[in-house]
C-alpha cells in the first residue's frame, strides 16, 4: 500500500521545538545540582584530608557520587518520559490517526507465554511501547518485549553471582487473524535447506521433541517454506486450514525482509509474531547530545510503527472472506 | 551363563524391539492417514450442509436456474448417503462445489440477491469449507506420503506387505477446487 509522504518534522515542529527547550533546561538542571554536589563533596573531603580523617574522605565521595547519580537520573527519567507522552504519541496520531500509543504499557507476560514460542522460564519481564489500534478489520498490537532469565553461579569463596540472559528482546505483535481456528499453531525459524538444512533439522527435532508437548511437526507441501521454517501445530487439519498455498508465500517473503530469526504463532484467533530487535525503539535522544531532533530520527520511530500497516499488508490480514468479518 | 547364549539372547531381544518399533511405526502411519481420510469426511459434510441453506437463499430469485439447485439436491444426497469410497464422495463434491460456484457467479445477475446478508454469509462459508476441505485433503496427502514412504523405503517395506498396508493414492487438486478460487474475485479480493 503507497501512502502519502507525510513530513512529519514540519509537522511536529512547535513541539519539537518545545522539547529541545525542554531538552536545554533538562541538562542545565542536571549540570547545576552535580556543580553543588561536587562543592559540596570537594569541601566534605577536604576538610576530611584536613583533619587527616580519610575514612570520611572516602565515605564523602562516595555519598556524593551516589547523591549524583540519584540527582540526575530524576530530571533525565522525566525528560524521556515528556519525551514519550509529548513527541511519540503526537507522532503516533499522525502516523495513523487509529493508533494509540502507551509508553508504559505492553503486551502482557501472560499473552507472550500463551503464544509457546519460547520455552525458558522467564525470572524477569519487562515490556513497554504498547501501540494499539484497528487497521482495516485487523485490530493490532505491539510492544516492545524483553524476556529474561537468570542463572546462579557461587565460586570457590562461596559467593554467588547471578546472570542475566535474554530469552527474546524485540517486538512483539499480536494481530487478528483473518480466520476463526480452535487450536494452536507455531511457525519457527527452519534448519536452512540443503544437506546443512537436514543435518541441522534431526538436530532440531532431537533436541525440541521434549519441549513441544502436544504441538505436533506439521509437513507442508512447499520445499521453500519448509526449509524456512519449521511448523508445529495441535490439529494437523487446521494448520493447513491457517496456512493456506498463498500464506505460505507471504511468510517466506515475510522471512527475507525481516530476517529468519522471525517466529509466529496461531492461538485464540490471533496471530502473535515476535520479531527480535537489539536496540530500544521509542527512546528520547540523550539529554548531553546538543543536535536537534532531525527528520531521519522522526523516520526511525516511524518505520517502527510501520510495522503494523506492513503486518497486516504483508501477510494479508484485511482479507476478510471467510467467516471472519 | 553362557557368553555366547548371553550374546545371541541380547541380538534376539534387540531384533524383536526394532520389529514392535517398526509394526508400530506403520501403525501409526496408517492410523494417521484414516484420521486425515475422516477430517476430509467431516469436512465434505459440512459443506453439503451448506447446499440446503444456499438454495432457499437463492431459489426465489434464480427460477430459471431450477435445473442446476436440483442437480445440487441429487448431488448432496449422494454425498451425505453415500457409502461409496472417499474418493467417490469427493468426486461427487466436487462437482457439487463447480455448482454452487456457478450459483455465486450467477448471482451476479441478482442485485438484490448479491446484497442480501444470508446470501453474503454463505459465500463466506462456502469460501471457509472449501479452504477447510483443501486443508483436510493436504493433511491427508501429507499422511499418506509418509505412510507411502513407508511402505516402500527399507526396512518398513519389508513389514507392511506381510501386515497388509498398502500405498495410498493421493488427491490431485480438482477442477471445481481451482475454479473456485473465483469465489474470492467476487469480493474484489486477491487470495
Amino acid at each position: 500500500m503507497t501512502t502519502p509522504t507525510v513530513d512529519h518534522h514540519a509537522i511536529l515542529a512547535p513541539v519539537l521545538a518545545e522539547f529541545e527547550v525542554a531538552r536545554a533546561a533538562t541538562r542545565q538542571r542536571v549540570l547545576q545540582g552535580l556543580a553543588i554536589i561536587a562543592s559540596v563533596a570537594l569541601l566534605a573531603i577536604a576538610a576530611a584530608l584536613w583533619f587527616k580523617i580519610v575514612v570520611l574522605a572516602i565515605v564523602s565521595g562516595v555519598a556524593a557520587l551516589i547523591t549524583a547519580l540519584i540527582w540526575s537520573s530524576f530530571p533525565i527519567a522525566q525528560f524521556n518520559s515528556r519525551f514519550k507522552h509529548e513527541v511519540i504519541t503526537r507522532l503516533v496520531a499522525q502516523v495513523n490517526p487509529t493508533l494509540t500509543y502507551q509508553p508504559t504499557m505492553g503486551i502482557e507476560q501472560p499473552v507472550f507465554q500463551a503464544s509457546r514460542l519460547f520455552h525458558t522460564d522467564i525470572d524477569r519481564y519487562g515490556k513497554e511501547d504498547l501501540v494499539e489500534g484497528t487497521i482495516g478489520a485487523t485490530h493490532v498490537r505491539f510492544s516492545e518485549v524483553h524476556a529474561e532469565y537468570k542463572t546462579e553461579t557461587t565460586d570457590s569463596d562461596g559467593d554467588s553471582k547471578t546472570t542475566w540472559h535474554t530469552i527474546f528482546r524485540g517486538i512483539y505483535v499480536v494481530a487478528d487473524f483473518n480466520k476463526y481456528f480452535q487450536g494452536h499453531t507455531i511457525i519457527m525459524p527452519g534448519a536452512g535447506a540443503g544437506l546443512a538444512g537436514a543435518i541441522g533439522g534431526v538436530f532440531e527435532r532431537m533436541g525440541n521433541a521434549v519441549n513441544f508437548g502436544p504441538l505436533q511437526p506439521v509437513a507442508l507441501e512447499d520445499p521453500e517454506f519448509e526449509a524456512c521454517f519449521n511448523v508445529r501445530s495441535t490439529d494437523q487439519v487446521e494448520a493447513r486450514y491457517i496456512l493456506s498455498p498463498a500464506l505460505m508465500r507471504r511468510l517466506i517473503d515475510f522471512q527475507a525482509t525481516h530476517g529468519n530469526t522471525v517466529r509466529l504463532a496461531f492461538l485464540g484467533n490471533t496471530l502473535h509474531i515476535a520479531l527480535p530487535k537489539d536496540r530500544n525503539h521509542f527512546e528520547a535522544p540523550s539529554v548531553w547530545s546538543s543536535e536537534p531532533i532531525g527528520a531521519a530520527q522522526l523516520q526511525s520511530y516511524t518505520e517502527t510503527l510501520a510495522i503494523a500497516q506492513s503486518i497486516v499488508d504483508d501477510l494479508n490480514l484485511n482479507l476478510r472472506i471467510w467467516s471472519r468479518v | 551363563m553362557n557368553p555366547t547364549i548371553l550374546v545371541l539372547f541380547v541380538i534376539v531381544l534387540a531384533v524383536l524391539v526394532i520389529l514392535v518399533l517398526l509394526y508400530n511405526s506403520l501403525i501409526g502411519l496408517r492410523n494417521g492417514v484414516d484420521q486425515a481420510a475422516s477430517s476430509i469426511d467431516v469436512m465434505l459434510k459440512k459443506r453439503a450442509d451448506l447446499i440446503p441453506n444456499l438454495i432457499a437463499t437463492v431459489q426465489q430469485y434464480m427460477s430459471h436456474e431450477r435445473a442446476t439447485l436440483t442437480e445440487l439436491t441429487e448431488l448432496r444426497t449422494r454425498a451425505i448417503s453415500s457409502s461409496a469410497p472417499l474418493e467417490e464422495r469427493v468426486a461427487v463434491d466436487a462437482q457439487a462445489a463447480a455448482l454452487m460456484s456457478r450459483i455465486v457467479v450467477a448471482a451476479e445477475a441478482y442485485p438484490e440477491l448479491k446484497a442480501s446478508d444470508n446470501f453474503v454469509l454463505l459465500q463466506r462459508s462456502l469460501n471457509e469449507s472449501e479452504e477447510q476441505i483443501s486443508a483436510a485433503r493436504r493433511a491427508y496427502n501429507a499422511a499418506a506420503t509418509a505412510l507411502n514412504n513407508a511402505v516402500d523405503m527399507i526396512p518398513t517395506s519389508l513389514l507392511a506387505g506381510p501386515m497388509g498396508i498398502t500405498r495410498r493414492a493421493l488427491f490431485a487438486a480438482t477442477e471445481a477446487e481451482r475454479a473456485n478460487v473465483d469465489v474470492g474475485a467476487l469480493f474484489g479480493a486477491n487470495r
